[in-house]
């Protein structure tokens, strides 16, 4: 179960990186960048909703391992702020394609797959009773 | 190994595979993206941009 989480997870932020090239004559013109960024967003936002979801409807399942709320609280209450500092670069790199805008938007990418990271950490944890086994 | 955790774990890995398929099945095809494809993302981007996006009750921290 663990392996198929990390594994299930990871794929689509590995894979929104890949090498498929994009029509030219779309809303993105050919820019990776851009459509890459997006899909990043919106698969992070997916995963760290479906994460907070789940966090509240099993509770009292997870009382065994309250780490998991904890984080949970913890993306509550900071993941909002991340998202918005992504959805902000995002638009400065599309209004302004220059390469500060592009680093500075790949930043707040890193953060988003920081938290899907470590979601994700916590989704595989809660297979196991061993505390030592995920740290923050 | 603690069986409610396991369900919930399940619980959690069926949630997850319902909200990331249609992405998933995306991803996996050969070719371009389509205009289809990128009118898609740009109108989920659209509805990920809205203020109350994180203002249900999953967003509340408890005690």
């Amino acid at each position: 179960m663990k392996k198929l989480l990390v594994l299930f997870l990871a794929l689509p932020l590995l894979l929104a990186t890949g090498c498929r090239s994009l029509d030219p004559s779309g809303p993105y013109g050919g820019d990776q960048v851009l459509y890459s960024a997006d899909l990043t967003i919106a698969t992070s936002y997916d995963v760290v909703h479906t994460f907070v979801i789940w966090e509240k409807q099993n509770r009292d399942a997870l009382k065994t391992a309250p780490q998991i709320k904890e984080y949970a609280d913890y993306i509550r209450s900071n993941y909002p702020t991340y998202h918005r500092a992504a959805m902000s670069a995002r638009m400065v790199y599309a209004n302004s394609k220059t390469k500060a805008n592009q680093t500075a938007l790949g930043l707040t990418l890193d953060v988003l797959r920081e938290s899907v990271r470590q979601a994700n950490q916590w989704l595989a944890f809660s297979t196991t009773n061993n505390p030592l086994e995920a740290t923050k | 190994m603690n069986p409610v955790l396991i369900i919930a774990a399940i619980d959690g890995a069926i949630a997850l595979i319902e909200k990331l398929t249609p992405l998933i099945q995306n991803l996996a095809q050969k070719g371009e993206i389509t205009v289809e494809q990128q009118q898609a993302l740009q109108a989920r981007m659209e509805d990920l941009n809205r203020l109350e996006l994180f203002t249900g009750p999953e967003w509340k921290v408890e005690p």
